[in-house]
């Protein structure tokens, strides 16, 4: 008898685990801009076709800027970066992946570590105020409860996509480089860390035109002699058409260090893209297929800023993912991807 | 055992024998060449549309005639017998023969490389393993193990594709889905030289013997093209033949908008051969793209409505190198117009009919 009701109790309390409601999280992220000296290209060549890098268009500044980015440190100090590990430097200069499950609260302490005011702010989650300007060396908490409207619809996965962005001024605050992810995870489908438990690996790719005419470190750039060997002064007719730069993830002409991902695995790729005029991309994978809103493709529009495609890889080797648009491809627009067994 | 024990036992067996037993795979084999054409984008010389003379040729386009290379079906592999095209699919223009495959199958392309530089087929959505993948690139595989990834003028390579699950319909598709194939040897002056053609994949079960799907009476393909000639692998010989060039425009590519040509099937100004179907037929449509800058495509037919993606509508959205299935039924017979909605392309020619028999 004793037994039975212990067997009976464990059951209870089994049933009560699985039956309690997702505890409403805090989620912690403690984001700055900085300002960082990057390099396109710094292969310096393309390891795609193992060829030199093309040459300097007329008015190029060259690969190397200075932009600004979001980082994740390890608190409230902002004394040290969170490790990147090695499987996720490809992510280059895509800001730090936020996740979060429907009932949860998002809490970034952002500092802006730059020269100009920005914020952080995520687009398109329904209860959040535009905000408004941190000051250069400024510190602010933002917090974006994440409601149910805010969480997967009835024909998407267990979790969608949105950017976050800093929005005090949008065209020019995209073209500095801050961008990143955020992942809402419908209500009991995430991990404690938020992911989706049905996905074994997330994979973001941002797809951007980076317009280096309209970065706000212009000027700076224009005055660096580093950054501008050749003494432009930003006034030639060809100068802002040379200085787009098109990249994955930070990355022109391959550049990108190779994800690799395993057979078998479930892989969620989330897009991004910037929206400068000559965004709008094609995204194509080589090798695999994947499925998008219910449809078996190899490629996707990227024409809104954010798109999902999952992706079972069955064929191991390195792989081309290149937006499949002429003048984008034939500018450098391509990486590669690994599938291992 | 008795006798009778034993017979049952053995008609068990041997029921559960033919139900495990995997359905036939099929190979499906194909003798494709790329060939040299000289190709008319409006063979009849008129807006067929409008019922008036072509525009006038812009100050550096050479005419309606480019030299291209087209992939073409053969009988067999000696490649002296070109597999001849229905009159019902002259529409099809100079897009390459209709691959068609199963879940399960196994497709074989004996490619022979008829043009004057090497070329590939290069497939999408099908399993290929890097020996077929027909696409150059530094992929750690020596190219030595690779010869289908740039086949020489003259030469034959057989590329083989699986087609496993994740090659057919998902589960918002219907019961076939649309891939293509490309030349990707140069990628983006290949596709604006011409080897291209449509995939279709039919579910497994919802197939009939040649491929096709067994709910759908009518297949037709639309491909929706942007040519860049002077993008094209020829257009230095183009401008040079006096034939071909006979205003002896000098020109030197690429992007030349004069010499950019809005199509379907390589067909401008309504001059492709009409498609036909029949009232009431489950008509499925093809349409693809391919991948210029202004390939972005809002293809609008009148006349009907389709469903695609499980929405109705009668205009759908490419962007470069998309795939997408429309379905219809006819319900409205006559001559119909289907034509790009982007205002450029309709005045540049991005215009055909098809027709709706009783």
């Amino acid at each position: 008898m004793k037994s039975v009701a212990a067997i009976a109790f464990a059951a209870f309390a089994l049933a009560l685990g699985i039956c309690e409601p997702a505890v409403a999280r805090e989620r912690v992220h403690y984001i700055a801009a900085d300002e960082v000296i990057w390099n396109y290209a710094p292969l310096r060549m393309n390891p795609i076709d193992g060829s030199k890098l093309p040459p300097l268009l007329p008015t190029q500044l060259g690969w190397t800027y200075r932009k600004a980015f979001y980082r994740e440190y390890t608190d409230a100090s902002f004394t040290r970066l969170a490790s990147i590990s090695p499987s996720d430097r490809y992510l280059g200069i895509v800001g730090p992946v936020i996740h979060a499950e429907v009932g949860d609260t998002v809490v970034v302490v952002f500092r802006n570590r730059t020269r100009l005011p920005l914020d952080i702010a995520p687009g398109g989650l329904r209860s959040i105020p535009k905000p408004s300007a941190v000051s250069p060396g400024a510190t602010r908490t933002f917090r974006w409860p994440i409601g149910d409207a805010d969480g997967p619809g009835g024909q998407d996965g267990s979790s969608v996509l949105f950017v976050y962005e800093s929005d005090v001024n949008q065209t020019a605050d995209e073209s500095l480089g801050l961008i990143g992810p955020l992942i809402v995870t419908r209500r009991g489908q995430a991990r404690a860390d938020g992911s989706p438990i049905d996905v074994d690996r997330e994979m973001v790719a941002l797809f951007s035109v980076q317009d280096e005419f309209q970065d706000p470190f212009l000027s700076l750039n224009l005055a660096n002699p580093a950054i501008n060997p050749r003494h432009f002064t930003g006034h030639e007719k060809t100068f802002e058409n040379d200085n787009y730069i098109h990249t994955i993830n930070g990355f022109a002409w391959g550049n990108m260090p190779t994800p690799t991902i395993r057979m078998g695995e479930r892989v969620r790729w989330y897009m991004l893209s910037t929206s400068t005029p000559a965004d709008g991309h094609i995204p194509v994978w080589s090798g695999q297929t994947v499925l998008s809103q219910g449809n078996r493709s190899d490629s996707i529009q990227l024409v809104t800023p954010h798109m999902i495609a999952d992706m079972v890889p069955d064929n191991p080797g390195v792989w081309l993912l290149v937006c499949t648009l002429n003048i984008h491809l034939m500018n450098g627009m391509e990486a590669r991807y690994k599938v291992v067994k | 055992m008795s006798l009778r024990f034993a017979s049952i036992l053995l008609f068990v067996v041997g029921i559960v024998f033919a139900s495990v037993q995997p359905s036939q795979a099929t190979v499906r084999t194909y003798y494709i060449a790329a060939d040299e054409v000289v190709w008319n984008f409006a063979p009849s010389g008129r807006d067929l549309i409008a019922q008036k003379p072509l525009p006038p040729l812009l100050p550096l386009q050479l005419g309606w005639q480019y030299r291209k290379a087209i992939y073409r079906e053969y009988t067999d592999a000696t490649f002296t017998h070109l597999k001849p095209r229905a009159a019902s699919d002259a529409y099809l223009g100079l897009i390459g023969p209709v691959i068609h495959a199963v879940v399960g199958d196994t497709v074989v392309v004996v490619f022979k490389n008829n043009a004057r530089f090497p070329l590939t087929v290069h497939a999408h959505g099908l399993f290929y393993t890097k020996s077929s993948e027909g696409a150059p690139y530094l992929d750690g595989i020596p190219a030595s193990y690779k010869p289908g990834d740039g086949v020489p003028p003259g030469k034959t390579f057989t590329y083989t594709w699986q087609v496993p699950t994740r090659a057919g319909p998902g589960p918002g598709d219907g019961s076939s889905v649309l891939w293509m194939y490309h030349s990707h040897a140069d990628e983006v002056r290949d596709v604006n030289t011409g080897p291209i053609g449509p995939i279709v994949v039919t579910a497994k079960g919802m197939a009939r013997p040649d491929g096709t799907p067994k709910d759908v009476d009518r297949e037709v393909f639309a491909m929706f093209a942007e040519y860049d000639e002077s993008s094209s692998r020829y257009f230095a010989s183009n401008v040079a033949d006096p034939r071909l060039n006979p205003r002896h425009v000098k020109a030197a590519g690429p992007f030349l908008f004069d010499d950019m040509l809005w199509t379907i099937n390589g067909f401008s100004y309504g001059n492709m051969p009409m498609p036909t179907m029949r009232l009431g037929q489950h008509v499925r449509w093809y349409v693809m793209s391919t991948m210029s800058d202004f390939d972005f495509h809002t293809p609008h037919w009148h006349g009907q409505t389709v469903v695609s993606n499980g929405m109705r509508t009668d205009l759908i959205q490419l962007s470069p190198m998309s795939m997408v299935v429309a379905d219809m039924t006819p319900d409205n017979p006559g001559t119909w117009l289907f034509h790009c909605h982007v205002n450029v392309h309709l005045a540049g020619g991005m215009e055909a009919r098809y027709q709706v028999l009783p």
